[in-house]
């Protein structure tokens, strides 16, 4: 077997080191696709959590070293969870119109033809995979472990060593897998990611909407960040995953009922975030401040405690990292860009201007403008999307004042980063504004239901 | 359930809503998908992950992908190119693309580090004749540049 092919095999293992995770009651009614989506993303945390854990130790990685206890642990979780009675009722078959399941598959499928044309041609591929991620992976998969010395070099300093290793694993994984690096297939195996969170997405919005209205939403959101991936060059780099887990987990949010007990997706996204980029954590933070605004404004049960238990998930993930550091003589923490509230205030005109600017997402804009549209439209329903809607403005006021630490003109350095790092809010504005539009108000529910109005 | 007089009963003017409602939707997914114009042309795989994202450092990294069997592993490398500014980005590259050498700066963030290069044994002469570092043996030459093993002085 050629290494190429088992370098894009090797993170839809994944799915087996977390299968475990589709068994759980809150994910085991889902469709079998969504399960195994539910299974790949908690196996690339699980890999992510014990990799990190293992190179504390000083244990060296090897593909049974990885494999085996994530394989044990799955499969106990799987008997576990598979004898509760708490399992959520299956989802009923999906059974759209169709016309809109001819029309959403489309447009889907074209999308993803964008997409994969621009990594297989290296129009969309990430110079940071080339000088930082992808190197990473290659060197810890040859150190068979978080190389604690190469992070310390003091030319390595380039490669932002206090990045949290979520990606750098993942590579490490296919690289034990397939005996080398497979430099163009990790361009395009950032496909696999977005791939990977559509059936979630669709499970989610089926919770709320019917399925009609959840196909054409899905078919929205994935053809925008397709578009928006090739567009802002994420090929190889964090974005694709870190999209994924904040997108899973803004979904499962906004999707939940007033008394669904179990937030293990959500909470498992959360740290999958934390785990991937520094403003993981930002994005983890606002989601967690969004559902619990919206439980607090719709009077649903515990909302604080329900939201501080939700914010331990990627806080262990983060505190993980930083335990790695401490253990291996680094510094510990995230590199500030200066004195936190050291902001130059001479360039917030040019900052707000480039930012909008970079709103691009690869369609002029209206990947952002159309949902805007819907989300005026639908203005009584806003507060029920607020875990969607809070963390599009924390991320964007975040970027803000990161770029407010620049001393000289920021231009470039949001034209470079901002199309990239503004994706997860896209992607939830989105989510957000198809949930707004078709979610049946209360008033038109109470008349559904021949209640008063 | 009560009609009113002339006009659509309710279940209809419900369906014709959600119909209006997913045809918006399904227009505006179309709307976005007008970037894919752009492979009206011929297109061609990516020889590097850089072809077409920056040609630049496409090339160095063809040049790398050439030179790395020249370097033994676990020998020290270091690579030379006519400015500070490409050899900055030939280090960056090379530590990804030969992990199994111990690769130097000879600049580093675009500044000249030559107490580190002088310290490799191996030099990847990238854009520059081998006559721009004499002194050393000529291990190959490869297109875009060559390979040179430094000599080591007489005791």
């Amino acid at each position: 077997m050629s290494s190429a092919f088992l370098f894009l095999l090797a993170p839809l293992l994944l799915a087996f080191l977390g299968a475990g995770a589709a068994f759980h009651p809150s994910v085991r009614g889902f469709p079998a696709f969504a399960r195994l989506s539910a299974a790949f993303l908690a196996g690339a945390v699980a890999l992510a959590g014990e990799a990190t854990l293992l190179s504390m130790l000083r244990v060296p990685w090897s593909l049974v070293s990885l494999a085996l206890p994530l394989l044990t642990v799955s499969l106990l979780l799987a008997a576990w969870w598979s004898r509760s009675r708490a399992a959520a009722t299956p989802m009923l078959r999906f059974s759209p119109s169709k016309a809109i399941l001819l029309a959403a598959s489309a447009i889907a499928f074209l999308a993803f033809c964008h997409l994969g044309l621009a990594l297989a041609t290296s129009r969309a591929t990430s110079v940071d995979y080339v000088l930082f991620w992808g190197v990473k992976g290659v060197r810890f998969a040859q150190a068979r472990g978080i190389d604690s010395q190469l992070l310390a070099w003091s030319f390595f300093s380039h490669a932002v060593p206090d990045y949290p290793p979520l990606v750098p694993i993942v590579y490490a994984w296919c690289v034990l897998v397939a005996g080398r690096m497979s430099w163009r297939v990790g361009v395009i195996a950032t496909g696999l990611w977005l791939l990977a969170a559509i059936p979630l997405v669709l499970a989610c919005l089926r919770r709320r909407l019917d399925d009609d209205r959840a196909a054409v939403v899905t078919a929205f959101w994935t053809a925008g960040l397709c578009v928006s991936l090739a567009h802002s060059l994420s090929g190889g780099g964090a974005e694709a995953p870190l999209l994924m887990f904040e997108t899973v987990a803004g979904a499962a949010l906004l999707t939940e009922a007033p008394l669904d007990s179990s937030r293990f997706l959500p909470a498992l996204a959360l740290m999958g975030a934390a785990l991937t980029k520094v403003e993981g954590l930002v994005g983890a933070g606002a989601l967690v401040l969004g559902a619990f605004l919206r439980d607090a404004l719709e009077r649903r049960e515990r909302p604080l405690r329900r939201a501080l238990r939700l914010a331990l998930a990627p806080l262990f993930g983060v505190g993980l990292w930083f335990a790695f550091q401490l253990v291996s003589g680094l510094p510990v923490g995230y590199r500030a860009h200066g004195m936190a509230f050291g902001l130059t205030s001479a360039h917030v005109g040019t900052i707000l201007r480039e930012l909008m600017r970079s709103l691009n997402a690869g369609t002029l804009g209206l990947t952002w403008m159309l949902p805007l549209v819907f989300l005026l439209g639908s203005r009584k329903s806003l507060r029920r999307v607020l875990p969607g809607l809070v963390p599009v403005f924390a991320i964007l006021a975040f970027l803000t004042f990161d770029y407010m630490h620049d001393r000289d003109d920021p231009s470039l350095r949001i034209g470079w980063t901002a199309p990239r790092v503004s994706q997860p809010a896209l992607s939830l504005w989105i989510l957000s504004a198809g949930l707004a539009w078709f979610s049946p108000r209360e008033d038109d529910r109470n008349r559904l239901h021949g209640g008063g109005g | 359930m009560s009609l009113s007089e002339g006009g659509p009963s309710r279940p209809d003017r419900s369906r014709r809503g959600k119909a209006a409602g997913l045809l918006a939707w399904l227009v505006a997914s179309c709307v976005l998908l007008f970037p894919l114009t752009t492979w009206f042309r011929p297109v061609s795989l990516a020889e590097t992950p850089l072809d077409e994202t920056n040609p630049v450092l496409a090339r160095q990294w063809r040049f790398l992908l050439v030179a790395a069997p020249q370097v033994p592993p676990g020998a020290s490398f270091t690579p030379i190119a006519q400015d500070a500014q490409k050899e900055t980005s030939l280090f960056f590259l090379s530590l990804g693309l030969i992990p199994d050498g111990r690769a130097l700066p000879s600049s580093y963030w675009n500044k000249p580090t030559p107490s580190q290069g002088a310290l490799a044994e191996y030099l990847l002469v990238f854009g520059l004749p081998p006559a721009k570092a004499p002194g050393n043996d000529i291990v190959a030459i490869v297109p875009d540049g060559c390979v040179l093993k430094r000599r080591k002085a007489a005791p």
